[in-house]
């Protein structure tokens, strides 16, 4: 797209924040708005599943605590109760007030989403990741979808006898890519070799889903034991010529603590972070006494109005149209009518203002000597 | 191309080194001037210069898709970065070091003075043990000496400053060396380069890492 002819960058955000309602509304989702509020107990009570444990709290008038709510996903929850046999589709665009990088102090971050809720099976699986990735193939530049599964991990996991401790490195360590760090763990531990092996192939393993539960029978990691392979192979065979570019990346692991199948991020280039995030987190409905499954993901938006190159910030409008007392005000409005048709951005004004810039100036002072 | 972090000094040389050795030399970074960005476009890549503790910044950011950074830097502020290879290079160790004949008085906090306050403060809630900690930019050595602290936390190569000082080990907290981070966003679509230099590097280890 020419510069020029791209939106500017708040009708660019706009536009985006529609392409993305249409895509969810298309597939089933309904919107759903929420209160920026939340009871401070909502989140007192599921603290572990939140990004960060803080959360800004203020006193209501009637001497109620409440929260300028970090997290969608629990008030979603506490909204849609749960109804056997049933699969509920909601989307969101919410801010959401929590710390953040790279200071850690508390920031409004503006993020839309989906949450697919109920007696969930593969297809509404698939389709959460199928979405994750139209979504990022809405904005203006290339992107990428990566996804594991945590029951993965998890089988291997449980072939130690790791503690707590032991796990929690175990983790950092595959979402680090770090294959001499396991290395030495493993060495260190005496944990068996097999499973470092397994661990190693893993990190170095790139396919997209259909592939995936090929890859990993000839790699040894399609371990019998595990439910995992049965839901991936159902997943990809989805996936099979679908178009859905997801590529398995080991070291995806999002929150272990909140989310417990299927996880995938999305990058967009440009932008350091990641721009999306999901995954599936019955884990959390468990939490909550809840039963059912659930299986979503958020678009940060926030980040990526880095994107934003339409903006031509070398002028502050194309056109300045400067007039006096003696200029007719109708004239001066209908000359910006017609500046603005031709695309203009038009900037009206008795006299210069060396404060701002203009590519061109319509002088129509002195009872309106010129035209557009 | 791949834009890629060195830390200024004796370690970002040594890495330099290897990475000429590997394929991926820069003939302008040889002849330094006052420049700070050096590229290469047959070998693809982009070199600049920072601070050492800098290069996790910049490769977090975006702005390097790959640096060299100390293990002590990233224990420290645990950058969201892929670490993918342990160089063998720079290794030293992270240690606590105090007055020779030192003895922890368990009956009150220990005080710590250190530059690094997370490791410290890590390693001792390993330990259970209630610390005072005192967060110094430089010249940590002076703080037992002065009465400032109990014992320091830091970065022990030779040895040589603290027996210089009159002091001496106390306990290792872990070993150190240099490690090549990568920037996860730029794995995604910069993923063959970043993996050629990942294994032309990795074939360069002069002996096995350190963790």
């Amino acid at each position: 797209m020419n510069p020029k002819d791209a939106p500017a960058p708040e009708n660019a955000q706009r536009n985006l924040l529609f392409a993305l309602h249409g895509l969810y509304r298309a597939c089933g989702y309904r919107a759903f708005r929420m209160s920026k509020f939340e009871k401070y107990e909502v989140y007192a009570a599921c603290k572990d599943f939140l990004v960060s444990d803080r959360v800004l709290t203020f006193t209501d008038t009637d001497g109620e605590l409440l929260a300028l709510k970090p997290d969608v996903t629990l008030s979603i929850l506490r909204a849609v109760p749960y109804r056997p046999g049933i699969t509920q589709r909601l989307s969101y665009h919410e801010n959401v007030y929590r710390p953040g990088p790279p200071d850690g102090r508390f920031r409004e971050m503006p993020q839309s989403g989906v949450e697919c809720l109920g007696d969930l099976d593969s297809l509404d699986v698939y389709e959460v990741l199928k979405l994750a990735d139209e979504s990022l193939r809405l904005l203006p530049c290339e992107t990428a979808l990566s996804f594991s599964h945590l029951g993965i991990l998890r089988a291997l996991l449980n072939r130690l006898s790791a503690d707590e401790k032991d796990r929690d490195e175990i983790l950092r360590l595959v979402a680090a890519r770090s294959v001499h760090g396991l290395s030495a763990l493993f060495r260190r531990r005496g944990f068996p070799e097999a499973v470092l092996h397994s661990l190693c192939e893993l990190l170095a393993l790139d396919c997209a889903l259909e592939e995936l539960p090929d890859r990993l029978r000839e790699i040894g990691a399609a371990f019998p034991e595990s439910p995992v392979l049965g839901e991936l192979e159902e997943l990809a065979a989805l996936a099979e010529g679908d178009g859905c570019r997801a590529r398995f990346d080991f070291s995806v692991l999002n929150d272990t603590h909140y989310y417990n199948g299927l996880v995938f991020r999305g990058y967009a280039r440009g932008i350091s972070d990641k721009v999306l995030s999901g995954g599936r987190y019955d884990r959390l409905l468990r939490r909550m006494d809840r039963p059912g499954g659930a299986v979503g993901f958020a678009v940060y938006l926030g980040l990526l109005s880095v994107l934003n190159t339409a903006d031509d910030v070398s002028v502050d409008a194309d056109v300045l149209v400067l007039y006096d007392e003696n200029t007719p005000l109708t004239l001066v409005r209908d000359q910006c009518a017609v500046l603005r048709a031709r695309g203009k951005r038009v900037y009206a004004q008795r006299r210069l203002d060396d404060s701002l810039r203009f590519a061109e100036v319509l002088d129509l002072r002195e009872g309106g000597k010129s035209r557009a | 191309m791949l834009n890629i972090a060195l830390p200024k000094g004796r370690l970002g040389d040594s890495v330099y080194q290897m990475l000429r050795e590997a394929g991926y030399g820069c003939p302008e970074l040889e002849h330094p001037d006052r420049r700070l960005v050096f590229e290469n476009p047959d070998a693809g890549v982009c070199y600049f210069w920072v601070k050492p503790s800098d290069v996790t910044i910049y490769v977090e950011r975006g702005a390097a898709d790959l640096g060299i950074a100390g293990k002590d830097i990233l224990l420290e502020n645990r950058p969201e970065l892929y670490e993918l290879l342990d160089l063998g290079i720079g290794v030293c160790r992270m240690a606590v070091a105090g007055p020779a004949g030192f003895t922890d008085n368990r009956s009150r906090p220990l005080r710590v003075a250190t530059k690094f306050t997370r490791i410290a403060r890590d390693y001792y809630a390993s330990l259970s043990r209630d610390v005072d900690l005192i967060h110094l930019n430089g010249s940590i050595e002076l703080a037992p000496i002065l009465g400032l602290s109990d014992v320091i936390v830091d970065i022990v190569e030779t040895g040589r400053t603290l027996r210089e000082n009159g002091l001496v080990v106390l306990e290792t907290v872990c070993p150190i060396s240099a490690r090549l981070v990568a920037n996860p966003a730029s794995c995604h679509f910069l993923a063959d380069e970043v993996r050629r230099l990942t294994d032309a590097l990795a074939a360069q280890i002069p002996q096995k890492g350190t963790e």
